[in-house]
């Protein structure tokens, strides 16, 4: 058997030595998956991939034109829903698909963990398996023997390395994979929701593991839907949609719009908020409202910690003072907290016959980041009914880690 | 991608060899096991109950007639079968892992060869001990025939192994191909039995060329090879660059149809 082994590799990534530039550059990646509905027409395809032209089939895009650069130490996250392409565009960047147009440019070595254990056989023992995850992943003989003592000590799994993985635990089997998948010191590593693994103890040990490489210089692109583990690991984030990149930046500002739009789609899909109509009328009614002085469908930025002003004019039928009350809810319904100008004692400024204006200001708002609605509801004078009410929405920015809706005050002792 | 293509081929073929055995009582014995009972039945069915004097002109029992080209077919039909197999049987590695995805049909190719060989330098041994004259001077043609065979099983593996991704139903006729190509090559009888028209015919079979090539060389010491030989030597070194050449088209669409 003489046939040549040593065949240059066919992968779409380039490597050169570490250099200035982008770790990895990607630039109008599209890959689309060919959907077959006939025996017939998957020949024509195959007869197509053959003569080396695009094939004429039916296909399913699953990127469609991405481009975005990873900066070394900038760690990224991708996100996005089911299905959006994330796994795909890690794949492409991982060098097991290829693109079907653009470009990916890779300076430095990548690791990828797409699958922890992929390709363990479960007739061999922890130990053979090791050997040939080292090789799958270019270690040369020398290198797989160093590192074979630190992997075994990481995987931690006793007289069970010697043991065909078969009867292995599901527990066993990643704490193996994650261990080895630590000998190799990418310059990139990219995992696809592999953060959480094992028991408690190895879960901490693969975060400090996971500390120690970003620290020392390591860049992380992972796929989460975790949106703790991207603000956490990430200081920027992508937001996929379609196959498209619909937003990019830091991943503060991507996991909230993210959020937001969550609490959005949620929110519609449970009919909760029919729109108001501002119409004519006999009854008490909002005409305008502002926050923070702009009246748009866009909402309005506010620093967590800032102040929101609600201001607005109420319609009275009969020229009596009515009330008003302004509710706060999160984006998704959830109320937040109600101010009403009756229980305050605040009467309204009339401005002509029918027409009467008040002002609000929410000071050192606790909310956390998020989208979130303000209600202005108007009330007959007596503060008894409530009639329409008018919304505009408005974001709270920030970087603080913490979950819920609103900050309270806290001191760790 | 891989800096190591050697290395890793050298675990994937070492994995393939292991793979077959293990778990097994015999471990590697059965690698003897399937070609020797192959021998027996046939010598029962064709000198015992058929009662056929294949091999009047070749001065040796019918068992040292078959196996000298046994063996050699079965390091061939295994090698493209298995090669055959090895991308489909290797996908959940080749949608995960970024590597170089024809080391796993060499490596699938290469066991085959080194498995059945070492059967076969067993065989031989064996005849030797047993009082045949084995030309051993003809021995860089059995080694010749041995590389091409290994070209061309390497050839076909790479191309079938790349086409079943996208035709499943490749698996299936192959079995039936290899068994047709089993008759139809000189293994069971020998080339100078068959009517002169079939035996042109043969000629355009390398493998039935490669294998009356290394017979005639054990058995009869002739040890220059016809012009036949070296056609056949040729077609498999084109069977193989073929095989690449439609691997390597294929290979970057493997994960769209695993």
């Amino acid at each position: 058997m003489n046939a040549p082994i040593f065949l240059p590799s066919t992968g779409p990534t380039s490597q050169a030595p570490a250099a200035a530039g982008p770790l990895v550059s990607l630039s109008g990646v599209c890959k689309s998956y060919p959907m077959h509905t006939s025996a017939a027409s998957q020949l024509a395809t195959l007869w197509s991939k053959l003569r080396g032209v695009a094939s004429s089939a039916a296909a399913f895009k699953a990127l469609d034109g991405i481009s975005f650069d990873v900066q070394r130490g900038e760690s990224t996250a991708l996100i996005g829903v089911n299905g959006a392409g994330k796994s795909t565009l890690l794949k492409v960047i991982a060098g097991v698909v290829r693109p079907s147009a653009g470009q990916v440019h890779m300076r430095g070595r990548v690791g990828a963990l797409l699958e922890l254990g992929a390709g363990f056989h479960p007739e061999y023992t922890g130990r053979e398996n090791v050997a040939l995850g080292c090789a799958l992943m270019g270690l040369s003989p020398a290198q797989t023997r160093e590192q074979m003592d630190g992997i075994v000590a990481f995987a931690d799994i006793g007289a069970h390395i010697d043991q065909p993985v078969k009867h292995y635990s599901s527990g066993m089997v990643v704490r193996l994979g994650f261990a080895v998948a630590t000998a190799l010191a990418p310059d990139l590593l990219i995992t696809d929701e592999v953060l959480s693994v094992g028991d408690e103890s190895f879960q901490r040990k693969c975060i400090a593991w996971m500390e120690n490489f970003l620290t020392n210089g390591g860049t992380l692109l992972l796929c989460s839907h975790s949106m703790y583990h991207v603000q956490k690991l990430c200081s920027q984030a992508v937001w996929i949609e379609s196959g498209r990149i619909r937003l990019r930046g830091t991943s503060a500002d991507v996991t909230r719009e993210y959020l937001a739009w969550h609490e959005e789609r949620n929110a519609k899909a449970r009919q909760l908020q029919p729109d108001a109509p501002a119409g004519g009328g006999g009854f008490y009614q909002v005409r305008s409202m502002q926050l923070n002085g702009m009246a748009t469908d866009e909402p309005v930025v506010v620093q967590d910690g800032g102040t929101l002003t609600v201001e607005g004019t109420v319609y009275s039928p009969d020229g009596r003072v009515p009330q008003v009350a302004v509710g706060v809810t999160r984006v998704d319904g959830t109320p937040v907290a109600g101010c009403y100008s009756e229980m305050d004692g605040f009467s309204l400024r009339q401005i002509d016959a029918h027409l009467f204006a008040y002002s609000l200001a929410l000071m050192r708002l606790p909310l956390l980041p998020g989208r979130y609605v303000a209600r202005s509801h108007a009330m007959d004078p007596e503060g008894m009914r409530m009639f329409d009410h008018v919304e505009r929405r408005f974001d709270i920015a920030g970087d603080t880690r913490e979950t819920g809706i609103c900050k309270l005050e806290h001191r760790w002792s | 991608m891989n800096k190591n293509p050697g290395w890793l081929f050298l675990r994937f073929a070492q994995r393939e060899v292991t793979n077959r055995f293990a778990g097994s009582l015999l471990g590697g014995l059965w690698a003897l096991v399937h070609p020797v009972a192959l021998l027996l039945i046939y010598s029962f069915v064709f000198t015992t109950v058929l009662k056929v004097r294949v091999v009047a002109d070749e001065g040796v029992s019918f068992v040292v007639f078959l196996a000298v080209a046994l063996w050699p077919w079965m390091a061939f039909s295994e090698a493209v079968s298995r090669g055959a197999a090895a991308v489909v049987a290797n996908s959940a590695l080749i949608k995960k892992v970024p590597f170089a995805h024809e080391l796993v049909v060499y490596a699938a190719v290469a066991s085959s060869f080194v498995v059945q060989l070492l059967g076969y330098l067993v065989a031989l041994a064996f005849i030797a001990l047993n009082g045949t004259a084995l030309h051993w001077s003809a021995l860089p043609v059995v080694l010749l025939g041995l590389a091409a065979l290994g070209l061309l099983a390497t050839g076909l593996a790479l191309l079938l192994s790349a086409v079943h991704v996208f035709v499943r139903d490749l698996e299936q006729g192959l079995a039936h191909a290899l068994a047709l190509l089993f008759y139809l090559s000189p293994i069971l009888y020998s080339a100078s039995m068959v009517p002169g028209w079939v035996r042109d015919l043969m000629l355009l079979n390398p493998v039935a060329v490669l294998l009356e090539a290394m017979r005639a060389a054990l058995l009869q010491g002739q040890a220059v090879p016809g012009q036949p030989v070296l056609w056949a030597v040729v077609f498999c070194i084109v069977a193989f660059f073929l095989g690449r050449l439609v691997f390597q088209r294929l290979s970057p669409h493997f994960e769209e149809a695993l």
